[in-house]
């Protein structure tokens, strides 16, 4: 279930919040390893600014712990985020500082800040660094939290909705490049997306959050083999899809069914043999059929073991 | 009204709900301060039944000055976005996409300001008049109050463009100063009963406010469509960002140290609690001050020749309180935006420890209110005698008063001045604290502050019942003040001991650093008990409670600095 590559830089165990009587987080357990790129998916409200609030110690642990390099967030938040790089979603920075101020504010806390990489950003975004940040358009804006978070080299970059505000060439080009850098310096990067796409094209490593638990902790590689569509047909009409355990979702009706299912075809195939089904086609599913599949509001049939 | 999504509501309907829903709180907790003040003043300072035309002048005053406050919270609690502009321009800006036209926009969230204020006006008057038997104020006065809230709301809603705003005020000014504002009034000799002019007088105010109003309505027009009403659009400003002290200020800029984070986090704090903002801002309300006076002199509201000390000092201290509560509302980092009050995720992730962090703001805080006090000070002194014909004899009784403390010796000073910056210190907490706590839980606070205020209405009033005044109700009253000094010594205490397990436990101190803060509290402590000595304050037939609530007090410094502590960490980790 846990990646893994490099040594464990966020532990976060039985990690459980509620606002109100809403359950916000239930009984989360995750490990983010060195040098991966962590996607963190999740329908609205699921959970994940929540979980990533808790990793800088922005809201402190009900039940449960976080660990970030060893250090509680709360007991020791210096220790915790001289680590961390960080991009909130609403790219909140102080905007009556100039980009020059705001650089040399940001580095002045960070020590390992590294000024080419800074300057080398600002020339790629075409930033002028004299400009008062209030009078920045939102995806200027967007550039400058980014430099911040990630001029100097973190050791956890955490990208809360990073494409929010940027525009197609920066989200493709420029925050692929940034991620890569970070990761192939071995760093660790969380970050989270509602572009399926991007989060199949970034990271090594996907972990879904919905309704405050995480429903899926797995890396992108077996995610992909180990999830399938598959489209089946019945010799005959079907009122409903039968119940089978590894199947996530399902939609058809009458005779032709497509299904989403991590378990092996070849199980798939013996389990509908039961009811006089067969294998039409079947390929490897797609994050974003995955997410549908799980996080969709599709009514699940009851489970049944598989033969 | 139902809040029910089954009940269909018009527009009108559908815009005084909203209204209310966003501004009740404001308005129930205006409405009780002005009632609880009203009871306090006629209650402990004014004993003397036999001024009861003063005394219901007084009860207009305070009714008069929460209902402007209170229109001037509504306009601010209506604004969606603050970060927009805050306070300034039209407040129901996210209706103007609305299918509703300016007119019925306009008139519907001005009167329901309007008479709302005006309700906060009157009702304190009719429940303290009926309590304490006051005459009812009539007349030209109910005409003064509305056309003021009036006047008022218009001008700072007509536009949220800074300098049409600036100008409308300068005319208004204008007006004012040629008495075309305000009807004719004296007040009566000896009673001080409030006189009315005749009705003539209110009818180029009458016009004026009329004029305000269809201002208003051509301005919102124009804001709707993204205008200025006389300036090009394109160019607006935001008035209260453009007078912050920030951009007023901010004319010799530094470049950020970039060797450590503690003097990263010094030179943000400069620039706008620095030295060039404190000196800036105790220049402008001295100034501001010294016109006031002269204008008063001039209008002759104030006797020529007659002003003393303590009528000086009054008005400092007025403007002094605004600087005081503007410079301490950010000291936590808090600020606004759609609405909230929040404190930025970009503070609150910043390597640097909590305490370290509380260190540097309350300093810069601290010595920007000490600065501007001074400087304050200093231009009343210079620019007094230029506009302020008796300054001379303001000025000797000043040095007097400081005559009196340096004539007892240089420890005797030392001591006082101590106690002076204690004093400063520890309103400058408690006062950033409730301002953060009443920014981030309003309700909450609103409820408690609601909750006290009716126990101490409830509590005067029942005193007054049960011993119609005279010995007996001293006597209770005594009692009562015995009974609370008890409750405030235990808070103290209680808070102390929780507040400093609260820090220990998520580590924002250490317990040296508890040790260090515990002996320099208790240091302090033990001047303020050497100076209740020294000035015989703790008379040893007053009631043993009362002395250990002054004694005590002395702690109010070590619990200021836990409470800061705690209300840090609580912001940064909820």
């Amino acid at each position: 279930m846990n990646p893994s590559a490099g040594n464990s830089v966020v532990q976060v165990n039985q990690l459980s919040r509620k606002f109100g009587k809403t359950d916000a987080l239930v009984d989360v357990n995750l490990q983010l390893n060195e040098g991966i790129v962590y996607g963190l998916v999740g329908a609205n409200g699921a959970g994940k600014t929540t979980l990533i609030k808790h990793l800088l110690g922005l809201l402190r642990c009900q039940q449960g712990s976080v660990r970030v390099f060893a250090n509680d967030p709360i007991k020791n938040p210096q220790a915790a985020l001289s680590h961390i790089g960080y991009l909130s979603e609403d790219r909140d920075i102080p905007d009556w500082m100039t980009i020059v101020e705001f650089c040399d504010y940001v580095h002045a806390f960070h020590p390992s800040w590294d000024s080419n990489y800074a300057k080398e950003l600002l020339n790629t975004f075409e930033l002028d660094s004299s400009k008062v940040i209030k009078n920045l358009s939102r995806g200027m804006r967007a550039q400058v939290a980014l430099i911040g978070a990630v001029a100097h080299k973190p050791d956890l970059l955490i990208l809360d909705e990073p494409s929010s505000g940027l525009d197609a060439i920066v989200r493709k080009d420029i925050l692929n490049a940034v991620v890569r850098t970070i990761s192939e310096e071995g760093r660790t990067v969380l970050f989270s997306s509602h572009l399926l796409e991007e989060v199949e094209r970034l990271s090594d490593h996907v972990i879904m959050i919905q309704d405050g638990r995480v429903a899926l902790d797995e890396s992108l590689e077996s995610l992909g083999s180990s999830h399938h569509y598959t489209e089946l047909r019945f010799r005959d009409n079907l009122a409903s899809f039968p119940a089978l355990e590894a199947t996530i979702s399902t939609v058809g009706e009458g005779r032709s069914w497509n299904v989403i299912h991590h378990c092996s075809l070849d199980q798939i195939s013996s389990s509908i043999q039961r009811f006089d089904g067969e294998v039409v086609s079947s390929r490897h599913a797609t994050l974003e059929e995955i997410f549908v599949a799980r996080v969709g509001r599709v009514s699940k049939p009851e489970s049944v073991q598989l033969t | 009204m139902s809040t029910s999504m089954n009940t269909a509501m018009n527009p009108s309907r559908a815009l005084f709900w909203y209204c209310w829903q966003r501004t009740r709180y404001a308005v129930a907790l205006q409405l009780l301060a002005a009632i609880g003040f009203g009871v306090l003043f006629l209650v402990y300072l004014t004993p003397n039944e036999g001024l009861a035309n003063a005394r219901g002048n007084i009860v207009i005053l305070i009714t008069l000055i929460t209902s402007w406050l209170l229109s001037a919270v509504m306009s601010a609690t209506l604004v969606q976005n603050r970060s927009l502009s805050v306070g300034f321009g039209f407040p129901l800006k996210s209706e103007y996409h609305y299918p509703i036209s300016t007119i019925r926009l306009v008139t519907i969230a001005l009167s329901y300001v309007v008479s709302v204020s005006y309700l906060g006006f009157l009702l304190p008057v009719v429940v303290l008049g009926v309590v304490f038997d006051l005459p009812f104020p009539h007349g030209p006065i109910h005409f003064m109050v509305f056309e003021y809230l009036l006047l008022m709301t218009s001008l700072s809603w007509f536009s949220n463009h800074g300098p049409e705003s600036l100008a409308a005020t300068v005319v208004i000014i204008f007006l004012f100063y040629f008495e075309l504002i305000i009807p004719e009034f004296a007040l009566e000799e000896g009673t001080g009963a409030f006189l009315p002019g005749p009705w003539s007088t209110t009818i180029a105010p009458a016009l004026i406010t009329v004029a305000s109003v269809a201002i208003l309505i051509l301005g919102v027009h124009k804001q709707r469509s993204g205008e200025n009403l006389v300036f090009r659009s394109g160019t607006s400003v935001n008035l209260v960002e453009s007078l912050s002290t920030l951009s007023l200020f901010r004319f010799v800029t530094t470049a950020c140290p970039t060797k450590s984070g503690t003097a990263a986090m010094i030179w943000r704090e400069r620039q706008s609690l620095g030295l060039q903002a404190s000196v800036g801002i105790g220049v402008t309300i001295g100034a501001l001050v010294v016109l006031l006076l002269s204008f008063l002199q001039y209008r002759e509201f104030a006797d020529v020749g007659q002003y003393r000390l303590d009528t000086v000092s009054g008005f400092s201290f007025i403007f002094y309180c605004t600087v005081f509560v503007g410079v301490l509302a950010t000291m936590f980092g808090i600020d606004f935006r759609h609405g909230e009050a929040r404190v930025s995720v970009f503070d609150r992730t910043l390597p640097m420890s909590t305490a370290r962090a509380v260190v540097i703001r309350a300093g810069m805080a601290f010595h920007c209110l000490l600065v501007a006090g001074a400087v304050q000070i200093v231009t009343i002194g210079l620019l007094g005698p230029l506009t302020i014909e008796n300054f001379a004899s303001v000025r000797a009784e000043f040095f007097q008063a400081l005559q009196a403390v340096t004539d007892r010796g240089f420890a005797y000073s030392l001591l006082r001045a101590i106690l002076f910056l204690c004093l400063i210190y520890i309103w400058a907490m408690l006062w950033a604290v409730l301002i953060t706590w009443y920014s981030m839980k309003t309700r909450l606070v609103a409820w408690l502050s609601s909750g006290l205020m009716i126990y101490g209405i409830v509590l005067v009033t029942a005193l007054t019942a049960i011993t119609d005044g005279g010995q007996e109700f001293l006597r209770l009253s005594n009692a009562m003040t015995e009974f609370h000094s008890l409750i405030i010594v235990t808070a103290i205490i209680g808070s102390m001991i929780y507040l400093v397990h609260a820090l220990l436990k998520d580590e924002v101190i250490t317990p040296l650093q508890v040790t260090i803060i515990f002996v320099i509290g208790l240091a302090l402590c033990a001047l303020q008990v050497i100076d209740l000595n020294l000035n015989s304050d703790l008379d040893p037939n007053s009631p043993m409670l009362n002395r250990l609530r002054s004694q005590v007090a002395g702690l109010l410094p070590l619990t200021a600095t836990l409470l800061a502590l705690w209300t840090q960490n609580q912001l940064r980790h909820r």
